[in-house]
């Protein structure tokens, strides 16, 4: 790569290092590597530019259907709207419950190096893997339609979210704030609710506000599979091809999102 | 509450940090200061982290009054000593007055620890030793708020209000400028005689060691160098403490390692 390297006769500077030369060139095969991809699988997809744009313009020609919102069943849509916030309500605290336990056994500085670590740490993973979707999935199989699979779902995986983001947080903690109420003798729970989670506690507030607003969006599409909530509401209306219903669903999908981040933001900054 | 060392060692990895310490402090049944004093890395505050059962020795053994040293329920030992920290360690998001009832967590069973469940005694105790220490005003002020002499003043009370049988200071002034320094030395000593409790303290101030110590224990490369009362510590220990032959070869061994 001639053009990328400085050349040796670049005045007064010492020649370019070996490393820093394969790494440019790692950089360029990158961006070539991608750029090949693109071109090769266009043709597979039908992704190419072309087709994108002409989409776009179909998109927006059916569009217009949707309008305008019909409000014809908005009190059915609202009720739906309030399942959907109470299951990301309910998920959200019951994952708290299952979180904080595990946040804690899966902390190296609480519980040691040992199996107890490696099995919180295992199971937070697992549950953090798994989407949401494919657990509601699985518990409406199990349990049938309705907000409950959803909830569950919810539950188990925001988990394995806030548990590991917790547990970071326990590991990160000042190690002499903790070590000083050790030092009293004070019981190893007490070592916990005293010297640790004080450092803490502006993290979980954080956490779950924050985690509370992306399981509101979840429990919205959790409905598409069957999980209850605005999210079956959605579905129903555009197999049915009742777009100006469907509209009415999306409009309050964006306002209960946009009311509840904002609501969330000012609490964790008045709490944090 | 007498505490006798016996051969004692600790090891970090293959530095020796401590060894062959035998002594034998607080013999006496009234309150005695004693200071211990000696280079960077000599052992102060190793042996400092032995006593209060954070730091287990690897041979020899300890022993605090009952407490036998290693063996001992580490609750118990570390209950029977309080703390006071160099850099002061309060729990940054708790009150000043929550920091000091932290001193009181021990005497409480696990599920009023859990529950905070302070008895009114316990209350009364953290609002006295406040208002000894200064800082009754600053109560409800959070650690975090406190600048560094007030910290060590809370330190302080938190370390009384464990009611300990001996009160270790682990370099307490060194952090604070020359006139906190002072004033929260002055305070210290003041408390411990007024509310009768063994002083055991590292400090590099050596006027201060002549002027209010009853003992000098000096600690060179991990070893007791001196041992005895504090009038017999004079200049020539002194000089032959820090500066003295194999000092610096010590210690770069140590800071190598």
């Amino acid at each position: 790569m001639p053009s990328s390297a400085p050349s040796a006769s670049s005045p007064g500077l010492p020649p370019v290092p070996e490393a820093l030369r394969r790494r440019k060139r790692t950089v360029l095969l990158l961006y070539g590597g991608i750029a090949l991809a693109l071109a090769l699988s266009a043709g597979f997809t039908e992704a190419n530019p072309l087709r994108l744009a002409e989409s776009i313009g179909k998109s927006l020609a059916f569009s217009a259907r949707f309008l305008p919102p019909s409000l014809d069943l908005l009190p059915q849509f609202l009720r739906s709207l309030g399942e959907t916030i109470i299951m990301g309500f309910w998920g959200s605290v019951l994952a708290t419950f299952l979180a904080v336990p595990l946040a804690f056994l899966g902390a190296r500085n609480v519980v040691g190096g040992g199996a107890v670590y490696y099995l919180a740490r295992g199971a937070m993973d697992v549950l953090r893997g798994l989407n949401e979707l494919v657990l509601a999935l699985v518990f409406v199989a199990a349990l049938g339609l309705g907000p409950l699979p959803g909830i569950l779902a919810l539950t188990l995986h925001t988990a394995g979210v806030v548990g590991k983001l917790l547990s970071e947080a326990i590991e990160t903690v000042d190690p002499g704030q903790v070590e000083a109420v050790r030092a009293t003798g004070a019981h190893p729970l007490a070592v916990i609710l005293y010297g640790i989670w004080p450092q803490v506690a502006p993290h979980f507030t954080s956490y779950t506000l924050y985690h509370f607003e992306v399981n509101v969006r979840s429990a919205t599409v959790l409905g598409l599979v069957g999980a209850g909530g605005i999210g079956f509401d959605l579905m129903q209306t555009v197999r049915s091809f009742r777009f100006q219903d469907a509209a009415t669903v999306i409009l309050l999908i964006v306002a209960a999102v946009f009311v509840i981040d904002k609501l969330s933001a000012r609490l964790r900054r008045a709490l944090v | 509450m007498e505490l006798v060392a016996e051969n004692l060692g600790v090891r970090f990895g293959e530095q020796w940090a401590l060894r062959g310490v035998s002594l034998r402090l607080f013999e006496r049944a009234e309150p005695q200061v004693v200071a211990l004093v000696g280079p960077s890395g000599a052992g102060k505050s190793t042996f400092i982290r032995v006593v209060k059962g954070l730091l287990a020795p690897t041979e020899g053994r300890l022993r605090l009054g009952p407490w036998v040293l290693p063996g001992a329920p580490l609750g118990a030992v570390r209950r029977a000593s309080g703390m006071i920290f160099q850099q002061f360690q309060l729990v940054e998001r708790l009150t000043a007055l929550e920091n000091v009832l932290l001193g009181r967590l021990p005497h409480l069973s696990a599920a009023d620890a859990l529950l905070r469940r302070f008895s009114r005694g316990d209350l009364e105790l953290a609002r006295y030793l406040l208002e000894r220490v200064g800082m009754l005003e600053h109560a409800w002020k959070r650690a975090d708020q406190l600048s560094g002499g007030q910290r060590q003043r809370v330190g302080i009370a938190r370390a009384l209000a464990q009611e300990p049988a001996l009160i270790l200071a682990d370099e307490p002034i060194s952090a604070l400028d020359p006139k906190n320094a002072a004033a929260v030395m002055e305070l210290l000593l003041e408390l411990v005689q007024e509310r009768r409790v063994p002083l055991l303290i590292t400090l590099h101030h050596l006027e201060l060691v002549r002027a209010y110590a009853h003992r000098v224990v000096a600690f060179r490369g991990g070893e007791v160098f001196f041992a005895g009362s504090s009038s017999a510590f004079d200049r020539g220990l002194e000089q032959a403490l820090y500066f003295g032959e194999g000092s610096e070869a010590g210690e770069e061994a140590r800071l190598s390692a």
